[in-house]
C-alpha cells in the first residue's frame, strides 16, 4: 500500500470530509491512490513539462471594477488574467 | 412531429410556419412526462412552453430567431441556467439556482433553442455510469437495465429517448462520448478553448469542455457552431473555426490517413465491441480513407495520470462547497466553525469524497513529486507523441469505449474498475484535443460508438470526417 489507513483518515479530516463507512471506505481510496502509484513505471522522469506561455502584455489588465450592480445581482470577481 | 427529426428540420418547420414551436415543445413536455421512469431529467423548464411561444411570435412578425427556431434542447445539470435549479447532482447544491447563463446557454437561446430541462449526470461529473447522482441513476433507454454510461449520462439518454433533439454536456475524460457510445447517440469533445466553460460548474478546469450529444453528426456540428468561439469572460477559449466557418476541402474521409490506436484497441477488447470497430474500419476504408495501426506509447499510464490530475484539481475545486458561500439548509447553532463545515460536507456523495480524499494526497508534501509531477509528464509525453502522429495522420480511430453497456450496479463497486472504462476517452482531454463518438453498431441490441479524434483546432473537419464515416454505419 501506498499509504495507511490512518494517513487517510488524516487525510480526509483535513478535507473536512468524514469516511462513514470505515475499513471499505478506506480500502477503496487505497486501490485508488495505490492506482495512482502505477505511474511509477510510466518511465518519464526526464520528460519536459509542456507550458502554455502568454506573454505578460497579453493578459487582461488587473485593473479595479468598483461593484456598481443592483443589490441581489451577480458579484464582480477580480480579473485574474 | 417525429421526435427523432434533426434540429435543422425542425428549425425549417417552424421557420416556414409549418409546425409551431409552442406545439413542438408541448410535444416534447408530455415525452419528458411519460419516459419519467427513466430519471433523465433533475429539473424540466417550467417556462418552456411560453419560451417556444415567444419563438412562435418572431416567426409571425417575419423576424429571424435563429437556426434552432423551436428546437428542443436539454442542458447537463452541471452548466448554470438562470431561473433553473444547477445541482450537479449533488445534495450540497439542492436547490442552488444560478443569477446568470452559461455563455452556452446564452449562445443557444440566441439562436431560438428552447431549454426544455436540466439532465441526471453523475455527481460534479465525477463517474462513467451515472449512477453516482444525489438523485439517483439514470436508465439507458434502449434497455432500462443498463447503465447509460457518464457522466453525461441523462444528456445523451434525453437525445436517446426523444425527449431533446440536441443536449450539452460536459466532458473531462469522456464524459460526452462515452454515454453518446452507450446510448446509441453522436457526441463531441471539442478542442480544449474551443468553446467557453463560462457558466460550467469546475471539476477539472484544465482539461474539461463542454460539448454536444445529437442523433446525428450534422445536428451535432450545428449545435457546435452555435456554441463555439471566443467568449471574453472565459481567458482560456480561441477561435477553433476555418474563417469563412465551413470545413476545408478534403476535410472528410476520402484520401485521409486514419490512424488505429494500438493501445485502444488490445487483445483483451470485448468481442462485441471489436466487431463494431472492425466493421468501422472497413467503412473508413471504404469511404476512401487509408488506415493503419499506429502507435501511442503513452496511452497505457493516461488514465492514471488523468485521475491523479482530475483529483487534485477537484478536491481544489470543491473546497469552495462549506454551506457558506453555497448550500443546503442546515442549521449551524452549536457547532464550532470546522465542524459545522465537515457535518455540511457530508452532503457529498460517497465517490467525490473519495476524490476529494485522493485530491488531498497527489499535491501534499511528500507525494507531489511522486503523483502529480509524473502525471504531468505523462501529460506532456502523451501530448508528444500524439502531435507527432498528426504530422502523418489525419485523424485517430478507435473504439469509444472498451466494453459494451452493462447493468446497473455491476461496477459500481469497483473504483479502478471504472477508471479503466476511459482507456480511450481521456486522450483527448489531457492532449486537449477534439474527439468524436459515433454510433456505429450494436451487441445483443444495446448500442456500440466509435471514436475519431484530431489534431486540435480541427474540430470542423473531424465532424466532416464523422458525417462520412456515419454515412458507412450498417
Amino acid at each position: 500500500m501506498v499509504v495507511t489507513a490512518e494517513e487517510i483518515t488524516r487525510m480526509a479530516a483535513m478535507m473536512r470530509v468524514t469516511i462513514d463507512d470505515g475499513a471499505e471506505y478506506i480500502d477503496k481510496v487505497q486501490r485508488m491512490l495505490d492506482y495512482f502509484g502505477t505511474l511509477d513505471s510510466a518511465g518519464v522522469d526526464d520528460e519536459t513539462l509542456l507550458v502554455q506561455e502568454s506573454a505578460y502584455m497579453q493578459l487582461r489588465k488587473d485593473e479595479h471594477h468598483s461593484h456598481d450592480m443592483d443589490v441581489g445581482g451577480p458579484v464582480r470577481a477580480p480579473r485574474l488574467g | 412531429m417525429d421526435p427523432h427529426a434533426s434540429a435543422a428540420d425542425i428549425a425549417g418547420a417552424v421557420m416556414s410556419g409549418k409546425e409551431s414551436a409552442e406545439d413542438i415543445i408541448r410535444d416534447v413536455m408530455r415525452r419528458i412526462r411519460d419516459a419519467s421512469r427513466l430519471n433523465i431529467f433533475i429539473a424540466v423548464n417550467p417556462d418552456a412552453v411560453s419560451d417556444a411561444r415567444r419563438i412562435d411570435g418572431v416567426v409571425r412578425s417575419g423576424g429571424d430567431p435563429g437556426r434552432l427556431a423551436g428546437v428542443p434542447v436539454s442542458i447537463k445539470d452541471n452548466i448554470c441556467t438562470a431561473k433553473m435549479p444547477t445541482t450537479c447532482a449533488s445534495k450540497m447544491l439542492e436547490g442552488y439556482v444560478s443569477p446568470y447563463e452559461a455563455t452556452v446557454v446564452e449562445r443557444l437561446r440566441s439562436q431560438g433553442a428552447v431549454i426544455v430541462g436540466k439532465t441526471n449526470m453523475d455527481e460534479f461529473a465525477m463517474g462513467m455510469t451515472t449512477e453516482f447522482s444525489a438523485y439517483g441513476p439514470t436508465l439507458n433507454p434502449h434497455d432500462a437495465e443498463f447503465v447509460p454510461g457518464g457522466s453525461s449520462g441523462g444528456s445523451a439518454a434525453s437525445v436517446a429517448a426523444g425527449v431533446s433533439t440536441i443536449s450539452l454536456g460536459s466532458d473531462t475524460g469522456g464524459s460526452v462520448r462515452n454515454p453518446a457510445s452507450f446510448c446509441g447517440v453522436a457526441g463531441l469533445k471539442p478542442t480544449y478553448g474551443a468553446v467557453s466553460r463560462y457558466g460550467l460548474v469546475s471539476y477539472a478546469n484544465s482539461i474539461e469542455q463542454v460539448g454536444p450529444l445529437a442523433r446525428t453528426v450534422r445536428d451535432v456540428m450545428l449545435a457546435y457552431e452555435v456554441i463555439s468561439g471566443p467568449d471574453p469572460r472565459d481567458a482560456t477559449t480561441a477561435d477553433a473555426r476555418p474563417p469563412d466557418g465551413s470545413a476545408p476541402e478534403g476535410a472528410a474521409l476520402e484520401g485521409s490517413r486514419v490512424g488505429l490506436v494500438r493501445q485502444m484497441a488490445p487483445d483483451s477488447l470485448h468481442s462485441g465491441v471489436r466487431d463494431v470497430f472492425e466493421s468501422a474500419v472497413s467503412g473508413m476504408e471504404a469511404a476512401g480513407a487509408t488506415c493503419e495501426e499506429v502507435s501511442l506509447d503513452m496511452v497505457d499510464h493516461s488514465v492514471a495520470a488523468y485521475y491523479t490530475i482530475t483529483s487534485t484539481e477537484a478536491g481544489s475545486n470543491l473546497a469552495r462547497y462549506d454551506n457558506i458561500r453555497y448550500g443546503y439548509e442546515l442549521d449551524g447553532s452549536g457547532y464550532e466553525y470546522h465542524r459545522y463545515v465537515t457535518r455540511a460536507r457530508d452532503g457529498f456523495g460517497p465517490e467525490v469524497k473519495r476524490r476529494i480524499i485522493a485530491g488531498g494526497f497527489v499535491p501534499s508534501a511528500g507525494y507531489a513529486g511522486r503523483y502529480f509531477l509524473k502525471a504531468l509528464k505523462v501529460k506532456s509525453r502523451l501530448t508528444r507523441e500524439a502531435d507527432k502522429l498528426f504530422e502523418q495522420y489525419d485523424y485517430l480511430a478507435s473504439p469509444t469505449v472498451p466494453v459494451p453497456p452493462f447493468r446497473l450496479g455491476e461496477m459500481i463497486d469497483d473504483p479502478v474498475a471504472l477508471f479503466q472504462l476511459d482507456i480511450n476517452t481521456v486522450t483527448a482531454n489531457l492532449t486537449g484535443k477534439p474527439a468524436v463518438s459515433i454510433p456505429y453498431g450494436a451487441y445483443r441490441g444495446l448500442p456500440v460508438g466509435v471514436q475519431l479524434m484530431a489534431d486540435s483546432r480541427k474540430d470542423i473537419p473531424l465532424l466532416e470526417a464523422a458525417r462520412s464515416l456515419e454515412g458507412t454505419a450498417p
